[in-house]
């Protein structure tokens, strides 16, 4: 794949609180306001109204490993205390919820898909966002890669992964074009997703969706040609990113 | 082709179920029967795959199916040059949804979230067990999600990415889905009625079918992905968009894909949950985008539920046989059409010439998908 980078968008912590407070995110979960605040992020770095002017254009491919596992509890336990099922709670709980709600937020009609693919989630939806463009589905792709944490649950998570990694939440936006995109100036191309063997060990603290984040970080840092991930499994997921084409 | 449903392992037995109108739902579920769980281990056993006692539900009934399609297309394991796409909603959620529920009452969620795995992670067995290190991704985009891995599939392959690509999707009932498409007041008890001026809602089934599809074209081609397309309705997390809008624009991006038009097409298969909502907004995208061509319309999930994630591999699988038999079946429990909905429903299956079909997947989310499957016949010559 090689496809333009032409914006991106990092979590912003301080913001996610006071979103989940509005009306319009009252039936929200945490990654839909994780999500949300990264695009804004994102949209800040492009001419005004520039998403909703482009939103039948747009791919919007969501990567996430643990999706709506806070809604999915919040059901589950539900259901198990009392034997009621909550509807509202239910709409949030698949892994597309993410991707379903903002859409609706955002108006974004284009080609939508959700990706989850533990360790390598971030790296999937990225490339898969460079099929979309490939293939001509759209002309842009907004690739999100997201995961929250349910808050009380971190240790039983942990214990999931291997010893010493420490788990974070997070989110990562970056908007892609085509490699020969004209009408927004290209930040950096992404060339390739590769993975290899690796005795490093993961960044800390870690998410599974991190290498959109990653990605958006290091294309504001102009020096950086090649992002490499450790991952917990002993593998190393290798992004290529060319300054110029 | 291959498949794991309630009428049994592979295809010919659910094609031959729909054929003959015999139900697969009962009480608004179409549940695998438990002696088949044991027959898949054994199966799979004596096909070779190891640890199949280890193997969770999920990962046996995809496993059989994808089994199934490569023996079909010749029997040649996967290679890493090869490609690997599977469409869930909730995966092997049986592996800790049980534990998750009891912890309502004894407040211990750490302990039984400690059994939790994510959703992509049965990416990983899966690939083990067939002994593949090549592409290989987890689409959950609801209920369009195994239709879009036979999109992305085809895109693999034209563009040279991979050389055979196994596509598809699984689903297994689970609490979560039963109890939350009941408290939707989405589930019904009795079969779904699919376009019926009366229907009152869907089923739920689990199974899994995946497909083997190869670039090019090929005298052991059962059928041809002619094209796809992919929308959203931005509009509401459960309820389609009313007009249909974001069906229409997915099959119109399907049509442009395939380089076919309208009138190509002999027969929309769609959707057709036999949800009062659904069928009213599809309906109406159908009959906007093909106006006076009107192909035949119908949906079979009146006969075996709505598979979710899975239901578009499912029905992919029944629409190519239905396009090799040149039949195109009819939508059981319809008896009266719904007014509003203006579209050519068959009363009995037919025996009709279809060259092209278009099959619809909706999800919730508004997250749209259609395929344009071809008969070999109608694309000789034009391979894509």
């Amino acid at each position: 794949m090689i496809a333009a980078i032409l914006a991106t968008g990092v979590y912003r912590p301080e913001t996610v609180d006071s979103l989940l407070a509005q009306p319009e995110f009252r039936r929200s979960t945490r990654n839909m306001a994780l999500a949300y605040s990264t695009i804004q992020d994102l949209c800040e770095r492009l001419p005004p109204n520039w998403l909703s002017a482009n939103a039948d254009r747009l791919a919007f491919v969501l990567g996430t490993s643990h999706g709506e596992l806070d809604a999915t509890v919040q059901f589950l336990t539900g259901l198990g205390a009392s034997g009621m099922a909550r509807p509202f709670v239910f709409q949030s709980s698949l892994h597309n919820a993410t991707l379903g709600f903002l859409s609706q937020m955002l108006k974004l009609r284009g080609p939508a898909v959700t990706v989850s693919h533990h360790y390598y989630t971030g790296e999937d939806a990225l490339t898969v966002g460079g099929d979309l463009l490939s293939d001509g589905s759209s002309e842009f792709a907004l690739v999100v890669g997201i995961d929250g944490l349910i808050s009380g649950t971190e240790s039983a998570f942990q214990s999931t992964y291997p010893p010493g990694i420490k788990l974070t939440e997070g989110a990562g936006a970056v908007l892609l074009g085509r490699a020969d995109e004209k009408s927004l100036p290209p930040l950096a191309w992404l060339e390739k997703c590769s993975r290899e063997k690796t005795t490093l060990s993961p960044r800390l603290p870690h998410y599974d969706a991190n290498a959109v984040e990653c990605l958006a970080r290091a294309v504001r840092e102009p020096s950086v040609r090649r992002l490499e991930l450790p991952k917990p499994d002993q593998t190393l997921s290798v992004l290529s990113l060319r300054r110029e084409l | 082709m291959g498949a794991v449903t309630k009428a049994g392992f592979g295809t010919e037995s659910l094609w031959s179920r729909v054929l003959n109108e015999q139900l697969l739902v009962n009480q608004g579920l179409s549940r695998l029967f438990p002696e088949q769980e044991t027959a898949l281990r054994k199966d799979l056993g004596l096909a070779g795959f190891s640890d199949v006692g280890s193997l969770s539900r999920f990962c046996l009934i995809a496993l059989s199916a994808m089994n199934q399609a490569m023996r079909e297309a010749g029997g040649a394991p996967l290679t890493s040059e090869d490609g690997l796409l599977i469409g869930t909603t909730t995966g092997n959620i049986l592996c800790w949804e049980d534990g998750v529920i009891a912890s309502g009452k004894t407040g211990d969620l750490a302990g039984a979230l400690a059994d939790h795995e994510p959703l992509g992670a049965v990416l990983d067995p899966i690939c083990h067990a067939l002994n593949f290190s090549g592409l290989a991704r987890l689409i959950t985009t609801a209920c369009s999600s195994s239709s879009q891995t036979l999109a992305l599939g085809a895109h693999w392959l034209r563009s040279g990415r991979v050389k055979r690509c196994l596509v598809g999707g699984a689903e297994i009932l689970s609490r979560l889905t039963v109890e939350g498409f009941r408290c939707l007041q989405l589930l019904s008890s009795q079969p779904p009625t699919p376009f019926d001026a009366k229907r009152a809602g869907i089923n739920l089934s689990e199974g899994a079918a995946f497909l083997c599809l190869e670039a090019g074209v090929s005298s052991r081609a059962l059928a041809y992905v002619s094209g796809y397309g992919m929308s959203s309705d931005a509009y509401h997390m459960t309820a389609p968009e009313p007009e249909g809008r974001g069906c229409y624009e997915a099959m119109q991006a399907a049509l442009k894909n395939s380089g076919l038009t309208s009138s190509s097409i002999n027969w929309v298969y769609a959707h057709g949950t036999g949800s009062p909502a659904n069928d009213l907004s599809e309906g109406k995208a159908i009959e906007r985008l093909f106006g006076e061509s009107k192909p035949w319309v119908s949906s079979t999930k009146g006969l075996h539920g709505h598979y979710l994630g899975a239901s578009g591999a499912v029905e992919t699988v029944i629409g190519i046989h239905a396009l090799r038999s040149q039949v195109i079946p009819k939508t059981t429990g319809l008896q009266n059409p719904d007014p509003r909905i203006s579209v050519r429903h068959p009363l009995q299956s037919l025996r009709e010439p279809i060259s092209h079909f278009l099959k619809n997947s909706l999800g919730f989310g508004g997250s749209n998908a259609s395929l344009v499957l071809s008969h070999p016949s109608a694309v000789e010559g034009s391979p894509r």
